[in-house]
């Protein structure tokens, strides 16, 4: 089976064989030989190599993410064929307008940004209130402020839209 | 006693409650609406509802605490910390209603709460102080003129605070007045009152504290000191007992200062009192915890004292069961304090569901949490999920552990602080026992905390291997016309010897 894996932007070509119950996977022109077992539902253990690997897993939809003890890898998996249509329809979203949204349930506390401002990649547009701790929100790229959907002192939940970049 | 309200949440209700079986005394828990799913509820032997999710209604929320105390014929309340654990109005009330108050009485509390008069009280004491005003600042003029006698940099401080709000650091005279502005403003948000005081601020300084019991009978003794100078936000996230900076002699001072400001205040109960010790060993008086302190642990694991139980039993009025002289020290000990927070997006909180939990163990190893599997993390409280903290023969040892039992410990669903911490416990100038409160920003600065993703292959090996499973299922699935999503990876496992 051939895969796109979409990683930080990357995107890296996988193919994954299985013969008796052990894999081979061939990534970046290097083939490993791994076994698999699900100890429980939200892990994975690997033997590639020799080497024991025990990751924590989870998917939701073709997004994928690897928990490590050190670091937390999130991922797309594509299936190759499917891969360049998806790319195609991604690059036409990302020339439009973006939605800036809530990365945590919380309140909003202040709104620096007003409508119709140009902000800069990285400049705060807003802060948000959770675990008693304020934090700034940024903009994630240049742009102009469009629509503001949140007012001072509302509370939100995550993933909602708090407003529109142009 | 034989009933103790536990006014808290979150691990240290935990924590309490451990105690409070051992000693065979009935637990009652009181909750909010989002905690009643906690494990202290879970674990509890009563439990009772005290109100909804926000602090002010249910945590703080004085009159109907004392009420379901008194329903519920508690003879003691454990006040943990944070919360209602250092308002004297809450002792007061406890006292009033004739009921324990587990910590000290609450005109010692309120006297260590205002920050200028403690000052004065534990200086009458011999204690050294750090140079500052002693009294609130009446106007900016003022204050220009005290930084000025002092020499800068200086510290405006809330009279009334604590835990890093309110203040602010000033580099020099023109400076000041922002700052002098700022404080006086966030002071009023944060305590409700805009008084502010003035520091000079000691340069690279440790964080060394010293806990105390002191009994209802005039005994007190130290149980030793543990350095805490791993902060972030002004806020402790690792500890470790013995402090690997100070000198015996420094400590022996600092124990004998500890004990006889404590003395002289009149202090009962378990109490810990705070330092900043410069690079020469001079120490300062900072503030006085009138409480348990969250980083208790080290300091059980090395003197093997319960200091929860000692509480209780103090607050019984009970004499103190050792001397001095009979208190043990033994190997070193650490604590990583585990947080919900993204430590690669500056420490963003990072509430939300605990999907998967694989907790460390082994020897040495020491957990004091308030998570599970399947635990939702809410947002209206600390994000402090547990405590990891490991014991050794020596403070090597003891990293090693540490360091052993993060990378056993995974918790999945929200960001936690383990992977930074474990980065901490492989820096050489932590290794070497050499760092001041300046530790985290000094080493590691933002751009710092990113690291390189040496993860990446495996992670994509196992993700791929996932997809490819999920998408035979599906196709097989499809075919039969039968399985339910829910039981496709057991169907898998069967067929392909993938166990669960």
């Amino acid at each position: 089976m051939k895969l796109i894996a979409v990683l930080r932007k990357q995107p890296i070509p996988v193919e994954v064989v299985r013969t008796n119950g052990e894999y081979s996977l061939t990534l970046n022109g290097k083939t490993f030989s791994v076994n698999a077992v699900r100890p429980t539902q939200q892990s994975l253990s690997l033997i590639v190599e020799g080497k024991s690997y025990e990751v924590g897993i989870e998917k939701n939809g073709s997004r994928y993410s690897v928990y490590f003890y050190n670091d937390t890898i999130c991922l797309d998996l594509f299936e190759a064929r499917k891969y360049k249509a998806t790319e195609l329809a991604k690059k036409t979203v990302s020339a439009g307008p973006l939605q800036v949204v809530a990365p945590m349930p919380g309140k909003i506390v202040k709104i620096t940004a007003v409508e119709n401002q140009s902000v800069a990649e990285g400049e705060p547009l807003l802060i948000m209130e959770a675990m008693k701790m304020q934090n700034e929100l940024k903009a994630p790229r240049a742009g102009v402020v469009r629509q503001l959907h949140v007012k001072e002192g509302e509370p939100v939940t995550p993933q909602q839209v708090l407003m529109i970049l142009e | 006693m034989k009933r103790i309200f536990i006014a808290n949440r979150g691990e240290i209700a935990v924590r309490i409650l451990r105690a409070c079986r051992e000693l065979g005394i009935t637990a009652v828990v009181g909750y909010s609406d989002p905690d009643r799913s906690s494990i202290a509820v879970r674990l509890a032997d009563e439990a009772y509802r005290i109100g909804p999710a926000l602090s002010s209604e249910s945590y703080l929320n004085i009159p109907r605490i004392i009420e379901i105390a008194l329903q519920t014929k508690c003879d003691a309340i454990h006040p943990g910390y944070g919360f209602l654990a250092e308002r004297a109005e809450f002792a007061a009330s406890c006292e009033k209603a004739g009921i324990i108050f587990v910590g000290p009485r609450s005109t010692v509390i309120e006297l260590m709460g205002e920050k200028t008069r403690a000052r004065q009280a534990v200086q009458n004491a011999g204690t050294p102080v750090v140079p500052g005003t002693l009294r609130p600042l009446k106007n900016l003029a003022e204050a220009q003129e005290t930084a000025k006698s002092f020499g800068y940099p200086v510290l405006i401080k809330a009279a009334a605070g604590g835990g890093g709000k309110g203040l602010r650091e000033v580099q020099n005279a023109s400076g000041l007045e922002e700052a002098f502005r700022l404080a006086q403003s966030e002071a009023q948000s944060a305590f409700g009152d805009p008084s502010v005081y003035l520091e000079k601020k000691i340069e690279q300084p440790h964080h060394v504290e010293i806990q105390i019991l002191a009994d209802h009978h005039g005994n007190v003794i130290h149980l030793g000191e543990r350095e805490c100078s791993i902060q972030r936000r002004h806020q402790k996230v690792i500890e470790e007992c013995p402090s690997p900076f100070i000198s015996a002699d420094t400590r022996a001072k600092m124990c004998d200062v500890a004990i006889r400001a404590a003395r002289e205040i009149g202090y009962t109960n378990a109490g810990t009192m705070e330092f900043l010790v410069d690079k020469d060993q001079n120490f300062y008086f900072l503030e006085m915890n009138t409480r348990l302190q969250v980083e208790h642990p080290v300091t059980e694991l090395v003197t093997g004292i319960d200091i929860v139980k000692a509480q209780i039993s103090i607050a019984s009025g009970e004499p103190l069961r050792l001397k001095q002289e009979d208190v043990p020290f033994n190997g070193s000990a650490i604590e990583c304090r585990i947080y919900a927070e993204n430590p690669e997006s500056n420490f963003m909180p990072s509430p939300g569901k605990i999907t998967g939990l694989r907790v460390p163990g082994g020897p040495g190893i020491r957990e004091d949490s308030g998570i599970y599997e399947g635990y939702e993390v809410p947002l209206y409280y600390d994000p402090l999920l547990s405590k990891l903290s490991a014991w050794g023969h020596t403070r090597k040892e003891a990293i090693q552990r540490m360091a052993r039992a993060l990378e056993e410990y995974q918790v999945q669903g929200i960001h936690t602080t383990i992977s930074f911490y474990h980065r901490v416990m492989n820096h050489p100038q932590f290794l070497k026992g050499v760092y001041t409160t300046s530790f985290i920003e000094e080493y590691f600065a933002l751009a710092n905390i990113t690291k390189p993703h040496e993860s990446d292959q495996i992670a994509i090996i196992a993700a791929a291997i996932l997809e490819f499973e999920h998408f035979n299922t599906a196709t097989e699935t499809k075919v039969q016309q039968s399985g339910t999503p829910k039981n496709l990876w057991r169907t898998v496992a069967r067929k392909e010897g993938l166990r669960q």
